[in-house]
Order: structure tokens, then C-alpha cells, then sequence
């Protein structure tokens, strides 16, 4: 592979006698920001760290544009990352912070106020990491991501702490990023937001690959598009579309029909003469089909 | 946090310099994290009132024994109802702690070299600081992330921490040269720091000072808990100097009775320490000084070793 996609092929973690993660394939493509879905424990965390040469895989190979990120020169010039449970020196500032890594990877220190600027940290770059709040450590990490501008950016649940406007603003940044042409996957279990950020999405449970697909591909694949229909006479129209379908009531009256699309609701009403009042496609958002994905996958292990 | 907030970065990239000597690029880093945290001065004071008090504690004590040494008008009187040979060994002390040279080179080697005891104390713990605190603040992750080879963060490290020692015990000896210097300039003596065995003195103290960091930075290499750490560390130190010999006499008495057990001490970290410091054999049967150097290197070496290899394989989490 010779674009900055990451390829995740068989890979296993055991942990004693948990399989963290269980024989786990799939792809991201650059260009585009990818969201790793998954319940609490499914792995998600795991299997970024195993990408990025924190964690031992058990089984199986990752890589960045075609290598290992342990064989990448100076990879944060190439791969900017996110974890949970990476943290500062509480007694050293932000900005100090950022030196030490501008350091090792023989970035000019200068750089350090750069990407504090981006993160909007600037007022509180000297002041020491004891006192930031959550959301300014997050911004202090997604400051230390930016640090040798990456063409892959991996980030482990980077809404965490935010106040609204800062995930609004770590919305538009990813996807500008996204934009660029770089390599952005996000893992996350807020759904709506992800549904609003991501083009793709890798949905994991229990260590394993549930879905992966483009965000209207996971939709659809949970089954098609949910009608609901209004009319004065559902039992006419129910019957005559026949046995492919599912119908259930729902409040108010109204009808909601898997398994047929409009116009054949359409063409069995005038068939047998009943009358429409409501005919609406009901989007299925992703929160639905996740949860119906990973419904029963999702417990403690 | 009412900061405003910054448009995303504009579709212009910037080029970002390459700077740094690669080998040292490491190192830099690594004195960067070890100057940006308190720890750093908070250990120098406390190495430099260690200083001088020892300073204080030596002067006074060397000011008597020269003042001894100079008085003249002492005379050899033995005890009644010795033995020739209990009078001759008396005869032999008094000659000593009359001598005056003899007394000057061993206030000098006392005094150049004071707050040693806290001082190798200090330096170890701030090595196995250095390493431990990536793991207490959870910065092994950015570190990593920042060099994947693992091994070449251990040495970079290293270099960081022998370079400490020696900023420690420079700092230190300055301070107890111009202390001595005024000490011995007052009492109109030389300060002897001619004589070999006070320059021995002064170079072995530089040796013990970047053992002792190399050995705490080994245990905290080998023992990632920081607590865990320096715990060990202050066991393996303070415990050796108080109970160390005392463990190996009770051995030598009841259960083995060989010479060569007193001489096995020198495996205790500062025992080694105090073989490779005394200028005279710290008891008859002790090891010489250069058996000292190497248990210390040795113990550190192997701490190190496995150590790496443990870092080499363990998940950052």
C-alpha cells in the first residue's frame, strides 16, 4: 500500500484467557474520516495501541501506509495520536510538554506554540498540567497529535471532556483534516456525533469486526428503509402487500413497514382503494443499527 | 475555559525543520523533562544543605584534631599496667593524631568531600526518578509514540542521568572546595590538595556518584512502579550502610566460618560503595577498591539488562 492508508489484518490480543481482540481485519482509507465504533471493552483502545506499536499483538499485523509504525522514521511526523491514559508531568507546562516531544522527534521547539495556537491552549500554555481541566488535556493532546503535522491522525475517543463548542470544533478540524487529504480514524461511542463526522465506520464487538462499510452502507445493511404509513384502513393494505413485509403499529395510528419501499406502498393503497394520508421514509440513524448490531455482544467479558 | 476558539489549520502545510543531532536528539529531551518539573532543584537544595551540614559537621571536627596535632606541648604518657605490646600500638596512635601532615590529608579528604553519604542518596533516587516518572505521569505513551525504539529511549536516559551525577557532584565539590580552601587558609595549613590520597579521595567520590545514579536508574528500569522503586532503592542504600556488614559478621560467626564471607560483603551495593571510597581498607578483609567499582557497575548492568528487555516486550497501557 503506498497511500497513508492503515491496514489491520488478523489481529490478535490475548489477555490471559480474555480475547480482547479476535482475529480483527479491516481498512482505512485516507481522505476520509473513519469512526471505530464499538461497546465499552470491545476492544477499541486495544487494538489502536497494537497499531501503534504500544501493545504486543498476540497474532496478526498492522501498518501505516505499508510499514510498521515501528519501522516509520520519526513517526510523529507521520502518524499524530490520541490515547486515553497518556498524560504530562502534572508539574510541567503545556508548553514544556510539547518541547520535550519536539525534542526526541527533532522538531523545531517553535512548533510547540504553533499547535497550541490550533488547539486554541495559547493562554494557558505556561501554566502547569496539574491545573488544566479535562477538556484542556484533551486539547493539549490533540495539540501534541498536530505536533509533527501527520498525514494519519489516530484518535482514541477525542470528544472526551469537550464542552459543546469544543466538539463542534473538533468536528470541523478532523474533517478539514479529512479534507487535506490525510488519514483520520476516530474511535467513539457517541453515536450522533459520529454519524455527523464520520464517512466510514468500523463497528467492533467482543473483539471481533461486526460492520464496515461507508455510514449509509452500515444503515442499509441492517435491513432496508422503514416506512411509516397513515391510512384509515391498515388491515386492507397490510394484506395486500403480502408476506414480505413487516408491519407494526406505532403511536397514533400510524404504520411502520420494513421490507417496502414507497411507491409499492403507493401501488398497493390505489390497488385496493385506500386512502394515504402520511407516507414518510423513516431514516434509521447509526445509533439504531449499532445497537442492533452489537445487540447481546456488549457484555462484560 | 473561555479561550476562543481557532479556525482549522488553513490547506497550507507547514514545513517543519528537521533539527537535532539524531544521537543526541534523545538526550536533549530527556534533560528538557528533567529541568521543566520541580524535582530537579528541589533535589539540589536539598543536596546542598546536605552539603553543608556535612561541611559544618567535618570542619568542626577536623579543627580539633589539627589543633590537637599542632600542640606541642602533648607528651606520650602510657597507662599503667600495659603490656609492651598494648604500650607500642598507644605509643603508635599518639604518632598519628600528633602527625600533623598525616592529619591535614585526612581532614582534606573529609572536607572536599563532604555531603557524600546524602548526596549518592539523592543522585540514586533521582535516577530511578527519571525512568519511574513515565510511568507514574503516564507519559510512556507520548514518549513511545515519540521513539518506538524503546531501547534507544533507555539510553538516551542513561546518558541524561550520568550527566546529572556529574552536575550533582560538581556542584557539590565546588562548594566544599571553597568552603575548605577558606578552612585551611585560616588555619595557615596547606590544603593539601597535592597529596594523592585526598585527590584519590575526590575522584572516587566522582565515580560513586555516577554509580549510584547508573544503579537507581537500573532499578527503576527493572522495578516501573515509583513507589516500588525508591522504596528498594532507600532499602538498598541507607539498609546497606546500617545492617550490611553486621548481617555478614553474624554469618561469618554461626554459620561459615571463612574470611572470605567478610570479604563477600562487597556484593552489598554500598558496601561496595565504602571498599571503593576508603583509602585504607575499611576492615582487614576487605575486598580491594576496584572489586567495588565493578559489583556496583555489575548490579546496575544487570538491573539495566533486564530491565530493557522487560520494556522491550511490555504493553503501554
Amino acid at each position: 500500500m503506498a497511500d497513508d492508508g492503515i491496514a489491520v489484518s488478523g489481529l490478535t490480543k490475548l489477555y490471559k484467557n480474555v480475547r480482547a481482540v479476535d482475529d480483527l481485519s479491516f481498512t482505512v482509507s485516507p481522505g476520509r474520516v473513519t469512526g471505530f465504533l464499538g461497546p465499552n471493552g470491545a476492544g477499541k483502545t486495544t487494538t489502536l495501541r497494537m497499531v501503534l506499536n504500544l501493545v504486543r499483538p498476540t497474532a496478526g499485523t498492522t501498518t501505516i501506509g505499508g510499514r510498521r509504525y515501528a519501522d516509520l522514521t520519526d513517526p510523529i511526523r507521520k502518524v499524530g495520536a490520541l490515547l486515553e491514559a497518556s498524560g504530562a508531568h502534572r508539574g510541567r507546562t503545556g508548553r514544556n510538554h510539547l518541547r520535550v516531544l519536539c525534542d526526541a522527534a527533532g522538531i523545531p521547539v517553535s512548533r510547540a506554540d504553533d499547535v497550541l495556537a490550533t488547539v486554541g491552549l495559547t493562554p494557558a500554555a505556561d501554566r502547569k498540567f496539574k491545573g488544566y481541566s479535562l477538556g484542556m488535556r484533551q486539547r493539549l493532546g490533540i495539540a501534541a497529535a498536530l505536533l509533527g503535522d501527520p498525514d494519519v491522525l489516530i484518535l482514541d475517543e477525542p470528544a472526551n471532556g469537550l464542552d459543546p463548542e469544543g466538539i463542534r470544533w473538533m468536528r470541523d478540524l478532523l474533517k478539514s483534516l479529512a479534507d487535506e487529504g490525510r488519514t483520520v480514524l476516530v474511535s467513539s461511542h457517541l453515536l450522533s456525533e459520529m454519524e455527523l463526522l464520520a464517512d466510514d465506520v468500523v463497528i467492533i464487538a467482543a473483539g471481533k469486526l461486526v460492520q464496515q462499510g461507508t455510514v449509509a452502507e452500515v444503515i442499509d445493511s441492517a435491513g432496508g428503509a422503514q416506512m411509516l404509513v397513515r391510512t384509515p384502513r391498515p388491515e386492507a393494505l397490510v394484506a395486500e402487500l403480502g408476506a414480505g413485509i413487516t408491519a407494526t403499529p406505532v403511536e397514533g395510528g400510524a404504520l411502520r413497514i420494513v421490507g417496502a419501499d414507497g411507491p409499492t406502498i403507493g401501488a398497493a393503497a390505489l390497488r385496493v382503494g385506500a386512502e394515504i394520508h402520511e407516507l414518510t421514509v423513516e431514516r434509521r440513524d447509526l445509533e439504531n443499527v449499532f445497537l442492533q448490531l452489537t445487540a447481546g455482544k456488549a457484555d462484560i467479558r | 475555559m473561555s479561550a476562543t476558539l481557532q479556525a482549522p489549520p488553513a490547506t497550507t502545510r507547514p514545513v517543519i525543520a528537521h533539527v537535532g543531532i539524531p544521537g543526541l536528539r534523545l538526550v536533549r529531551s530527556e534533560i528538557r523533562k528533567i529541568t521543566t518539573t520541580n524535582a530537579w532543584w528541589l533535589f539540589g537544595i536539598a543536596a546542598l544543605v546536605f552539603t553543608g551540614l556535612a561541611l559544618f559537621i567535618n570542619m568542626s571536627e577536623a579543627a580539633q584534631h589539627l589543633d590537637r596535632a599542632r600542640d606541642t606541648t602533648a607528651v606520650f604518657r602510657p597507662g599503667r599496667g600495659l603490656g609492651a605490646a598494648e604500650i607500642a600500638a598507644a605509643r603508635a596512635e599518639f604518632a598519628q593524631l600528633h602527625d600533623l601532615h598525616l592529619q591535614s590529608v585526612n581532614a582534606a579528604g573529609n572536607i572536599f568531600t563532604s555531603g557524600q553519604f546524602f548526596g549518592l542518596l539523592l543522585v540514586m533516587l533521582l535516577g530511578t526518578l527519571v525512568i519511574t516518572n513515565e510511568f507514574q505521569y503516564q507519559t510512556a505513551t507520548a514518549t513511545f509514540l515519540t521513539t518506538p525504539q524503546r531501547t534507544r529511549v533507555v539510553f538516551g536516559k542513561l546518558v541524561a542521568v550520568l550527566g546529572l551525577g556529574f552536575v550533582f557532584w560538581l556542584v557539590s565539590r565546588a562548594v566544599s572546595f571553597a568552603a575548605g580552601l577558606i578552612f585551611f587558609d585560616n588555619l595557615g595549613l596547606t590544603n593539601s590538595l597535592g597529596e594523592w590520597p585526598v585527590q584519590r579521595a575526590i575522584i572516587f567520590n566522582l565515580v560513586a556518584y555516577l554509580l549510584w545514579a547508573l544503579l537507581g536508574f537500573g532499578l527503576g528500569t527493572l522495578m516501573n512502579s515509583q513507589i516500588g522503586a525508591v522504596v528498594t532503592s532507600m532499602i538498598i542504600y541507607l539498609g546497606g550502610f546500617v545492617g550490611g556488614i553486621g548481617v555478614f559478621n553474624l554469618i561469618r560467626n554461626f554459620l561459615i566460618h571463612g574470611d572470605w564471607v567478610l570479604t563477600s560483603a562487597v556484593v552489598m551495593p554500598s558496601i561496595a560503595s565504602q571498599v571503593m571510597v576508603s583509602p585504607e581498607k575499611m576492615y582487614p578483609q576487605a575486598a580491594p577498591w576496584w572489586v567495588g567499582v565493578l559489583v556496583l557497575t555489575g548490579w546496575s548492568l544487570v538491573a539495566g539488562a533486564i530491565g530493557i528487555v522487560i520494556n522491550r516486550r511490555r504493553d503501554i497501557a
